[in-house]
């Protein structure tokens, strides 16, 4: 007999409204009596809570995932899992026995948590997403993280300040503590964000494609008993109903969602990733197939009812077998809660003891956190059913796919019509002075004091480190020479102008990256921060955002692989992102992208290295200097042209800088993109504090036909590139092959300087130490120990 | 859970640390071999080890203070025993914390918490800090550094919000002067001892980056030397002369593979 | 008659030639996690179970502690001005995650100096704001039956500092940044722990409890190294039996 019915059927739509409330519930009564009838039956308060959380935006993609399955890219070569599951996987370098060594990779975002309690929300993002990677049986060997900040000196400028502060502790002390270095990340700084910062996450393990665990009930369950065990922290009501949570506007009163917040715990978390790999040891000695999920959004709803539908099983849960933390919990919160740091199991019964002695004895589970441990909670049934219990009683009993039937919405769209223009520029303004406030703006400055705080060195296989190059590289396999390059981007400010373009620019933005430490890039991912998908103008941003980046990774596809796109692995919609005044955030697609180079020695620091060496530049500066730090930052407007992602081109650069690293030319190497050539100059010569070495720029010998200011600071996607004297006609050769422009810019000098000429007339020049002191100095008011 | 110790290095791992795979990779990379000692196993397993290493990490979440839970454990008993008589232990971050924490370093008196590693100070910032330092070997009698010559200069990284060695006893200080017991100063990439930050990247006492017991056996050091092991560890642009080297060997994976400034730690482990 | 001391204001008045009269007094805030609060359970565990001290702890509970001195016009416009700011900064508060009390208590005019005694931990009658029920907040780490049972129990509220004063200096700061109507000096901040020791009288009760908070060896002490961190007793006194158990 079923416990705990709400009735449905035949009652008046007002009447099931103040139900659905009553149970805090967000569902919709249409929801409601789609649910009603999918049962063919009223639901339980434990089943409607249940469709609560998977059919939330943030679970079911109910208004995102037919754009994204019609527009994405999510197949190649090289794939080895594309969405779906936790984390996307990809093959990396073929092992020494014939199997292939993989790389996963998962993509989310913990944004209203963070808004609300910064420390705790960013730690449980992290949290959350190397619980993804490991739950396919990798290690972790790196995160990255996207942010995005309200302005630090508009007029919620110290509230911002205090959420950036406090998403970088909690991304330090759950990362640091985990044991995970820090691969990269960037920050961008906007009004726009100002009720509602963007935290991101990306985890990137590695694992032996043979040794790829699934999270599903395996098919030897048909023939052996399996039982399901549910171990970490004890299950309380933290979190409860996060999931909905995170698909909601942001109250103004925050205080109003205090029970949505998590509780990390990276300890337990390190002490768990130990346990589980004596677990899955134990079950590949014993011969022994486990099934192996992490407990997220939905809690152990979710996770019991996906891993038995993915292996076309059933299960029974005793929710009076659940570890609980102090308190009284009704079963649909024990049900759905989101309690941080837990993980499923399906393991056949002859290995269950062992199992539970792991966590329970040899890790003490127990001892080190109250009421934490290992606990068989139910079993796998062949009878494809859901079935909950409780002190006795069904409070869940539905088929398996019933439970994971998804729900969908046709969003309509509608252009939004913003007006844009072009500023006039004013030739009285000083480029030295103008530079250095560039360089010393919040989005342009130096973020040391950030990534400094990180431990980018733990696991001991760091290349290439934030702040040292484009992209983040590691040597993953000991004495191998492959190594992999990791980007995170998402420009704003161009989506505010065109979405489309939004969306394309930052899978260009992020190949390029990878592209110039000699990377190939080999997959992206994505996750979508939008506003409210309701609303005509939101929807229609997302539609254009995504199709830009399907657009991209088919326009610029895997080098290695002709005719293949650039497979989109894993990602995340994230809806929603608006602030109590109603206002949307920008537009903001943020794409990760990893490639692989197979000698990892190649990848060089973006500083410059000799005197004498030659520069040279590679693509073309056009006037599109739409969304541009210069246009912003100096003029305080967006302008209109914002730069159009010509896919051609972008993969014929790739192409040409991937091959001359191969060549063994390039000593450094640095992509232009926010704050134009000149910004790449001095960032290459400073190379993060203490160069010594100068260049200067003569204009007038480059044919580009743009006025200096537009030359110096177009956002067009190119590369400057630092190659050793007496390779001109090899270096034009290649750039010839391959279609793309080839500019020498002139020789490195010993003399520590920036300088700018126009037909011998100097424009500007800038000491080093200058240039250092705004670059280095420009975030210290927001995350140093100096307060605005 | 028969594996024995025996002429292992056993690598003590506490609930939280996360160094121990890497401090395994270079006890193994200079040839010899090294085994993970879970911290509520037998202590009596550690008799026969060759040598005991403390790893980094955060060792019970560092609550309360960094190492200092660790350092009430059981197991600790049974390493302090066993320095007593002469095994070689390092405790690398966290377990130098650990061994400062349980009066193991500096050791002049007895069991008595003569140190702290206390919060980092630094010029505008707070917390967590990681970079790459410069430590200058000093002279000493101990056995981990007896690879390096006195006055030579390595590059490692530090990653810790709580490395700054201090004492209140000024007598402390000046025995472990007199004793040779402060083996490793941060210094500049030219062997130069000054205290500004970040050549002193927490505010140490006398730039202070190592310190073993008056017998030598027993080193408690702040910077990671696993995670200098190999030359490809070196960030390219480090000043310096490892610096230089690890530039020289760009586009050369071989070389790059080679060894890197802390790997002589380990290589103290073996020979004579 | 206010229970509050006078002064002159310190700041700012240079020049004018006026000497108005304002209120200058001990602010104390405190604040505790909502959560489960690791440390105090990895601290409780370490105390009674690494150290064996089952029979000497009865209980503990920790907060963060900040004190100082706050002059202002009058008591409540300085609560008010205090209040809003450590609700807004995370630094201090998080009402997701922390209950707290801030209260204002009588102190002594001082000109200049250091050293202020803090008053009692367990005084009543201040003015004060907050959810954080302090009086009564026993510990439930502890072991409430031997509480109830026996009595000879004593409530020590320790507050352990750094012997540096730079980040003391940072919060004094960063709240003199952001106040509009008050100012404030003489920050002390730390970790303040509630001990309920067992003992056969106060003085006995403080020794068992210096040996539980200053660390001299491997099996002596815990919660301090007074190599950077020093402790001072904010109140101590006897329990009751079964004082202000649920």
């Amino acid at each position: 007999m079923l416990q705990g019915t709400v009735s449905i059927e035949g009652q008046a739509d007002d009447l099931v409204a103040g139900d659905l409330t009553r149970h805090g519930l967000n569902l919709t009564v249409a929801e409601a009596r789609r649910i009603t009838e999918l049962l063919g039956r009223d639901p339980t308060v434990v089943e409607l809570t249940i469709f609560n959380t998977m059919w939330s935006e943030h679970c079911s993609y109910k208004s995102s995932r037919k754009i994204l399955r019609e527009l994405l890219p999510t197949d190649a070569p090289n794939v080895v899992l594309g969405p779906g599951e936790d984390a996307g996987i990809v093959r990396f370098a073929e092992a020494e026995d014939g199997d292939w060594y993989c790389f996963v990779i998962a993509h989310e975002s913990h944004n209203h948590p963070s808004q609300v309690l910064p420390v705790e929300g960013a730690a449980t993002g992290i949290g959350g997403i190397v619980r993804d990677v490991y739950c396919m049986g990798a290690d972790v060997v790196g995160v990255l993280d996207p942010l995005r900040f309200g302005d630090p000196a508009g007029p919620s400028g110290p509230q911002v300040i205090s959420i950036a502060r406090g998403v970088v502790e909690g991304i330090a002390q759950y990362g640091n503590a985990l044991g995970v270095p820090n691969l990269g990340g960037d920050i961008v700084f906007d009004g726009g964000y100002d009720e509602n910062c963007l935290v991101n996450v990306v985890a990137v393990g590695v694992v032996k494609e043979s040794q790829i665990l699934r999270s599903r009930v395996p098919p030897q369950a048909e023939d052996t008993p399996y039982r399901l065990i549910l171990v970490g922290k004890p299950t309380d009501d933290s979190g409860f109903g996060g999931a909905a949570f995170a698909s909601e506007d942001l109250a103004g009163e925050e205080e109003a969602n205090r029970g949505a917040v998590q509780v990390p715990d990276p300890f337990l978390k390190r002490v768990l990733t130990e346990a589980n790999k004596r677990v899955l040891e134990l079950a590949r000695r014993r011969g022994a197939t486990i099934g192996f999920k992490d407990l997220g959004a939905g809690g152990i709803s979710c996770v019991t009812s996906e891993m038995a539908h993915a292996g076309g099983f059933g299960v029974r849960i005793d929710l009076d077998r659940v570890n609980l933390a102090p308190g009284h919990f009704p079963p649909a919160v024990i049900s759905c809660s989101e309690t941080q740091e837990r993980y499923c199991l399906a393991v056949p019964g002859e290995i269950v003891d062992e199992v539970l002695a792991i966590y329970n004895d040899d890790f003490e589970l127990p001892h080190l956190y109250h009421g934490a441990g290992a606990f068989v909670i139910g079993e796998v049934t062949r009878e494809t059913n859901y079935r909950i219990e409780s002190k006795g009683e069904v409070v869940c009993d539905a088929p398996v796919d019933v439970i994971t039937t998804g729900i969908s919405y046709e969003r309509a769209r509608q252009p939004r019509r913003l007006l844009f223009e072009e500023p006039e520029l004013d030739p009285g303004r000083s480029l030295h002075d103008d530079f250095l406030a560039m360089l010393a703006s919040p989005n342009l400055a130096s973020k040391n004091y950030v990534y400094k705080r990180y431990d980018s060195e733990v696991q001991g296989r760091a290349v290439l480190r934030p702040g040292e190059a484009d992209a983040g590289v590691i040597a993953p396999l000991p004495g191998r020479s492959v190594g992999l390059a990791f980007s995170v981007d998402g420009n704003p400010f161009y989506g505010v102008i065109d979405p489309y373009q939004g969306g394309a620019l930052a899978v260009c933005e992020a190949a390029r990256n990878v592209a110039a430490v000699g990377a190939v890039p080999a997959t992206i991912t994505d996750c979508l921060n939008y506003g409210n998908p309701e609303v005509e103008e939101v929807f229609w941003e997302f539609a254009e955002g995504v199709r830009g980046i399907g657009d991209a990774c088919r326009g610029i596809g895997l080098i290695t692989h002709e005719g293949s796109p650039i497979p989109v692995v894993s990602g995340n919609v994230s809806f929603y992102n608006q602030g109590e005044s109603g206002k949307a955030i920008p537009p903001s697609p943020i794409i990760a992208c990893v490639g692989i180079v197979e000698d990892y020695s190649k990848c060089r620091s973006i500083r410059w290295k000799d005197e004498g060496d030659t520069l040279y530049l590679i693509g073309e500066p056009l006037d599109e200097l739409g969304g541009s730090e210069y246009y912003r930052t100096i003029y305080r407007t967006f302008g209109a042209n914002v730069p159009q992602a010509d896919f051609i081109r972008q993969r014929r650069l790739i192409k040409a800088v991937v091959e001359m690293h191969s060549l063994g030319w390039v000593l450094a190497c640095h992509d232009v993109g926010q704050g134009g050539l000149l910004t790449t100059l001095a960032e290459m010569a400073m190379g993060g504090g203490g160069g010594e070495l100068g260049f200067t720029l003569e204009l007038g010998e480059i044919p580009s036909g743009l006025p200096p200011e537009k030359f110096l600071f177009s956002e067009s996607g190119a590369f400057v590139l630092e190659l050793p004297p007496g390779l001109e006609r090899e270096v034009l050769a290649l750039c010839t092959r391959n279609g793309v422009k080839l500019y020498k810019l002139g020789s490195l000098v010993s003399h520590p300087r920036l300088e700018v000429l126009s037909g011998g007339s100097r424009c500007a020049v800038w000491g080093l130490d200058e240039l250092e002191r705004a670059f280095l100095g420009g975030c210290r008011g927001i995350f140093g120990l100096g307060e605005v | 859970m028969t594996e024995t110790f025996a002429g292992k290095v056993a690598i003590v791992q506490f609930p939280g640390v996360n160094c121990e795979y890497e401090t395994a990779a270079a006890v193994e990379a200079v040839g010899a071999e090294a085994g993970l000692f879970r911290w509520n196993e037998d202590p009596g397993r550690l008799e026969d080890s060759l040598a005991i290493i403390l790893p980094g990490g955060f060792s019970y979440q560092d609550r309360i203070r960094a190492g200092v839970v660790a350092a009430k454990d059981r197991v600790m008993d049974k390493v302090a025993e066993l320095a007593l008589a002469g095994r070689p232990v390092l405790g690398v971050c966290n377990g130098a914390q650990v061994l400062v924490e349980s009066g193991m370093i500096p050791g002049i008196h007895w069991e008595r918490i003569d140190l702290a590693l206390a919060p980092n100070i630094m010029t505008d910032r707070e917390g967590y800090f990681c970079t790459w330092v410069h430590l200058r070997c000093e002279e000493s009698g101990c056995v981990w550094t007896r690879r390096f010559s006195i006055g030579s200069v390595l590059p490692v990284p530090v990653a810790h919000a709580e490395g700054r060695f201090v004492t209140e006893d000024a007598g402390v200080l000046a025995d472990m002067r007199d004793n040779n017991q402060i083996v490793l100063r941060y210094c500049d990439s030219g062997g130069t001892v000054e205290d500004v930050f970040p050549v002193n990247p927490n505010g140490s006492v006398e730039n202070i980056a190592g310190i073993c017991n008056k017998e030598g056996n027993v080193l408690a050091m702040m910077p990671h030397p696993e995670r200098a092991t190999w030359l490809r560890q070196i960030p390219e642009d480090l000043a310096g002369a490892w610096g230089r080297k690890r530039r020289l060997a760009a586009g050369r994976a071989d070389t790059m593979e080679g060894e890197g400034p802390g790997r002589a730690f380990f290589t103290s482990l073996i020979g004579t | 008659m206010s229970p509050y001391g006078f002064g002159h204001r310190r700041d700012g008045g240079t020049g004018s030639g006026l000497e108005e009269l304002f209120v200058i007094a001990w602010i104390e805030l405190w604040v505790r996690l909502k959560v489960v609060d690791l440390v105090a359970q990895t601290a409780w565990m370490t105390l009674t179970e690494k150290l064996d001290l089952r029979d000497d702890l009865c209980g503990l509970k920790h907060y963060s502690y900040w004190g100082m001195d706050a002059d202002g016009i009058d008591a409540e416009t300085i609560l008010d001005d205090v209040d809003r700011v450590i609700r807004m900064d995370s630094a201090f508060t998080n009402q997701n995650k922390h209950c707290y009390r801030l209260r204002i208590c009588d102190g002594t005019p001082q000109a200049g100096g250091s050293g202020l005694a803090i008053p009692s931990g367990r005084r009543e009658g201040c003015a004060s704001t907050g959810d954080l029920a302090l009086e009564k907040d026993l510990p439930i780490e502890g072991d409430e039956k031997r509480l109830l049972e026996r009595g000879g129990v004593y409530v020590f509220d320790c507050l352990i500092r750094e012997r540096r004063g730079d980040r003391e200096r940072a919060f004094e700061d960063r709240l003199n940044g952001r106040l509009k109507a008050a100012s404030v000096s003489h920050l002390k901040h730390g970790e303040l722990w509630r001990m309920l020791i067992l003992a056969d009288g106060l003085e006995e009760a403080q020794g068992k409890l210096e040996r539980m908070l200053v660390t001299r060896s491997r099996r002596e002490g815990l919660l301090l190294n007074p190599h950077y961190q020093r402790y001072e007793i904010v109140s101590s006194g006897p329990v009751a039996s079964g004082e202000g158990l649920r």
